[in-house]
């Protein structure tokens, strides 16, 4: 028996597709920033302007998270216990590699609650322990230069933290085509999306499944 | 009669307003410098008090009929040992001369580090070591040489051997380069007379007096009469005039008491004009620019520097788009700045800089401790403040001590359409976007090796389309090379223009062949190539070496002039090559014209990187290399064009200057760019395999 149960908030909503605009956009900036010979120069200058100041709400935007998600005792929820590293990640991992194929049902069953899969707390916690303070932290470094030149000497100067920078944008594309893709594994190729904007999911009342 | 009360009301009326209606709008000129067709003539001080003119030995010289000596004439009042002795100018390097082989342009035959010492590739000129059984220049010959742009005093007054005055009379015996001369006859070494040259004293006048007569003060240090030099500084002014054997004094224009009316010669603070003297003579500053290259106009030659407020729409060169140049050559010349302005007196009490020589405490914001008026004009510090460039190689100790265009310029307040201005301000000098294009012709490369008859190298300028100096020549101006220099122990991008020089050297210490020698081994007495050089050289076959065959692009071509030197008895010639930066300072452009799109440097066409053509050939297995002392980086590949032009791409290491758009990690991008294609692989193979399993579920 199926049925819908609420599984975002509406902050949580605007929260994901505020991010989800930001690094897009920081992504396409970035890239007219590098690529520079792709815009004019007053594009190359928008791209600046526009990359600084979206970079500052997604920075801002993820220090509410973090203050929403640990005023609200949440945050246990993206924390990945041992055995999401053993053995029901390997069962995670081994419904992607076979069981999907085979079309097996989800091993999982996702509730409001528990609405991070093993594999998903893995790539959240290395994503937002890592990935995205490693951006947050490079740019803010970088356009720190604005205010003072010499503060980026004590960092390894400008060429490494924009090394850092450009790596972890890398990073961040990949994983936006992986977690996009994944969106398209739940009950059906637009039922997660779906879920992210109106915030109900459908359910099986036995069975789960389905990330992104 | 309401009527008749009426009318006359409004004739009242319309008689008051009349004068308003009728008045005519009248537009008023805006007040700025650009109404001005000419810039004013700077006011003269008169105020200088009469002044007796003395000799060496304090005598008037109307009575003693001897050589002005100015530093007896001025020192009257003002110190002018103090003088001569602050003052790079007259020093030229003189007081920071070592062993040959130790000064830092790492040359092997370099003694010292300004024109007194330093070797002058555009000039092929040199100050021989005091034993140098060949000399080039010895003291006289220097004198007679570099006078032209030198302005007396220091090593044209005394001995490097111990300091003391060269004509002290004490060392006549002594047989070195400072005792001996080339006959300008002969072409032979021979006894230098101290005692009847006399030495050259710093010459005020050149500075310090409205119109001085260089070419007069030239002409006299040619002829070796060096004690007449500021006399001869005033010839044309009625107070002394040119005999057969010498000058002689105007009694006339003399008061009883020996001097001379003043107001005829206006003895004042310096402008620009005097500066130009040796600096450039690209104008006079209030006339259409029209300027020859050459080395007689130094800051044109070697920087295109044209210090004018004049417009470039009205210069009377022939200069690509100039109608749509409505633009002064300088903006500072045309705010009235003069050089002065910028290079003062360093203990002008008017011009004190709290930061310089770091002496006043961080906290004080002004120090109102300074020297008074009388004592700033008793004993005024004549080495003039300046900047950092990699031409000045001499005095480097006061590199930086001017104040720089933020020092005026509150650059943070404009500038609005830049992002990151700090950032921006720190790493660039202003000079880079605002000497965009020099629209001079300016020196690209000096060749040596296989000099004409007449000794001048082979030449090549930048900016130019066609012969340099030709009126039907098209100077379409140059984008300087923006290169990184040393500034204040971090570096700094400016614009610069970049000579090679190519040369012959030989034996061991290496030095320059000389020029005489390289003549005797190339040519016949009668002055045309011997035919070595014509069965080597002359590629079209019709028994000449035409201009464009004079270079040794190939390693035949080397052999056989490296065989006639030797067989003129130089030791293992060799061909050397230099890479001297010039720094561009002045020419700068106003605001509207100073570079805005960011993309000339922030993309993967940058400027900054661009190739930058050394030489439209190549001498094949010498590398030019870049002078140590120009405290500037060059860093990059050289390689030969399809067009035979040496050229050198720049790649500025980005942990110097990392340039957005331009720079980044190669590593990086592969790593990033195979996680973005194996994400794309995985999902797209992981969802055809999703499609493919579901329909073969399907099926069953």
């Amino acid at each position: 028996m199926k049925k819908k149960i609420l599984f975002y908030s509406v902050y949580e909503r605007l929260w994901h597709w505020l991010q989800a605009t930001t690094v897009i956009a920081l992504i396409v900036t970035g890239f007219l920033i590098t690529y520079s010979s792709l815009v004019s120069s007053s594009g190359f200058n928008a791209a600046v302007l526009a990359h600084n100041t979206v970079g500052i709400i997604l920075a801002v935007n993820a220090g509410l998270a973090l203050f929403y998600n640990l005023a609200g005792g949440l945050l246990k929820r993206y924390i990945p216990g041992f055995d999401d590293f053993t053995t029901m990640g390997f069962r995670h991992a081994r419904y992607y590699l076979v069981g999907i194929f085979k079309g097996e049902a989800h091993p999982f069953e996702k509730t409001p609650e528990k609405r991070l899969l093993p594999l998903q707390k893995i790539t959240y916690f290395v994503i937002l322990n890592a990935l995205l303070p490693l951006m947050v932290v490079t740019g803010l470094l970088k356009w720190s230069v604005a205010i003072d030149p010499r503060i980026v000497d004590h960092f390894g100067g400008l060429k490494m933290l924009a090394t850092l920078h450009r790596f972890g944008a890398w990073l961040f594309v990949s994983f936006l085509i992986v977690h996009i893709y994944m969106t398209t594994t739940g009950r059906t190729p637009l039922s997660s999306i779906v879920g992210m904007i109106t915030g109900y999911e459908t359910v099986e009342e036995e069975n789960g499944g389905g990330e992104s | 009669m309401k009527k008749n009360i009426l009318l006359l009301f409004v004739s009242a009326l319309a008689v008051l307003l009349m004068p308003a209606a009728a008045k005519p709008e009248v537009a008023v000129p805006p007040l700025t410098f650009d109404s001005y067709k000419k810039a004013p003539e700077k006011a003269r001080a008169s105020v200088h008090p009469r002044v007796i003119f003395l000799d060496k030995n304090g005598g008037k010289v109307t009575e003693t009929k001897s050589a002005l000596s100015l530093m007896r004439t001025c020192g009257q009042c003002h110190d002018t040992a103090f003088i001569s002795r602050k003052n790079y100018h007259a020093l030229a390097g003189f007081d920071e001369m070592s062993p040959a082989g130790k000064t830092p342009s790492g040359r092997p035959w370099d003694t010292g580090t300004g024109l007194f010492g330093r070797w002058e590739p555009l000039t092929y000129r040199t100050l021989s070591t005091l034993y140098d059984s060949s000399p080039d220049l010895t003291t006289a010959d220097w004198i007679r040489t570099a006078g032209a742009r030198h302005v007396g005093g220091g090593p044209a007054m005394f001995s490097r051997v111990d300091g003391l005055p060269l004509d002290a009379n004490r060392q006549k015996n002594v047989r070195n380069n400072e005792n001996l001369a080339h006959d300008p006859k002969t072409g032979k070494l021979a006894d230098w007379d101290w005692d009847k040259s006399g030495t050259v004293e710093v010459n005020c006048l050149l500075c310090h007096v409205k119109s001085p007569n260089n070419t007069e003060r030239v002409r006299t240090l040619r002829a070796g009469k060096f004690r007449w030099a500021s006399t001869a500084t005033l010839a044309g002014e009625g107070l002394v005039k040119k005999t057969s054997d010498g000058w002689e004094w105007n009694k006339a224009a003399f008061g009883a008491d020996g001097a001379p009316d003043i107001s005829s010669f206006e003895i004042s603070d310096p402008d620009s004009s005097n500066c130009r003297i040796c600096h450039g003579r690209a104008c006079k500053c209030t006339d259409p620019v029209v300027f020859k290259n050459s080395l007689d106009n130094w800051s044109v030659e070697t920087s295109g520097e044209i210090f004018s407020p004049s417009r470039i729409s009205a210069s009377g060169m022939n200069i690509e788009n100039k109608e749509k140049l409505d633009i002064p050559w300088d903006v500072h010349a045309e705010r009235l700045v003069d050089c002065s302005s910028c290079h003062y007196s360093p203990n002008n009490p008017a011009y004190i800089n709290k930061t310089a020589g770091g002496r006043t405490p961080a906290h004080l914001q002004f120090d109102s401790r300074r020297s008074s008026i009388n004592d700033y004009l008793i004993s005024p510090d004549h080495n003039f403040v300046k900047g950092h460039t990699a031409q000045g190689t001499a005095d480097r100790r006061l590199d930086g001590s001017m104040r720089n265009c933020r020092d005026c310029h509150d650059a943070e307040k404009t500038h609005d359409f830049l992002p990151y201005k700090k950032l921006h301000f720190n790493n660039i000098s202003c000079q880079t976007c605002h000497i965009p294009v020099v629209r001079a012709p300016l020196r690209r490369t000096t060749d040596w090796t296989l000099p004409t008859f007449g000794l001048a190298p082979r030449v090549q300028h930048r900016g130019i389309d066609g012969p340099v100096n030709e009126a039907s020549s098209l100077i379409y101006g140059y984008r300087p090379a923006l290169l990184l220099h040393e500034d204040d122990g971090r570096y700094r991008l400016g614009p610069y223009n970049i000579i090679t020089t190519w040369f012959w050297t030989e034996g061991a210490p290496e030095k320059p062949v000389p020029l005489e020698t390289l003549r005797e081994a190339l040519f016949t007495p009668q002055g045309d190539f011997r035919p070595e050089v014509v069965n080597a050289l002359d590629t079209n076959g019709d028994g000449k070496i035409s201009p464009s065959e004079r270079k040794l692009d190939s390693e035949k071509k080397i052999s056989a002039v490296a065989a006639l030197l030797k067989k003129a008895g130089v030791k293992s010639p060799r061909i050397r090559a230099e890479i001297q930066p010039y720094t561009l300072s002045h020419g700068i452009a106003p605001g509207s014209e100073a570079i805005r799109d960011c993309k000339l440097c922030h993309s993967g066409k940058s400027r900054i990187n661009k190739e930058i053509v050394l030489s439209s050939y190549s001498i094949p297995g010498v590398s030019p290399k870049l002078m140590p002392d120009s405290i500037t980086l060059i860093k990059g590949n050289m390689a030969v064009t399809k067009n035979h032009a040496l050229t050198i791409v720049q790649r500025i290491d980005p942990a110097v200057l990392y340039i957005h758009g331009t720079d980044r990690t190669r590593w990086t991008d592969i790593i990033g760019l195979l996680a973005v294609a194996g994400s794309l692989f995985g999902v797209a193979a992981h969802a055809l395999l999703r499609i493919i399993s579901a329909r073969r579920r399907g099926k069953g």
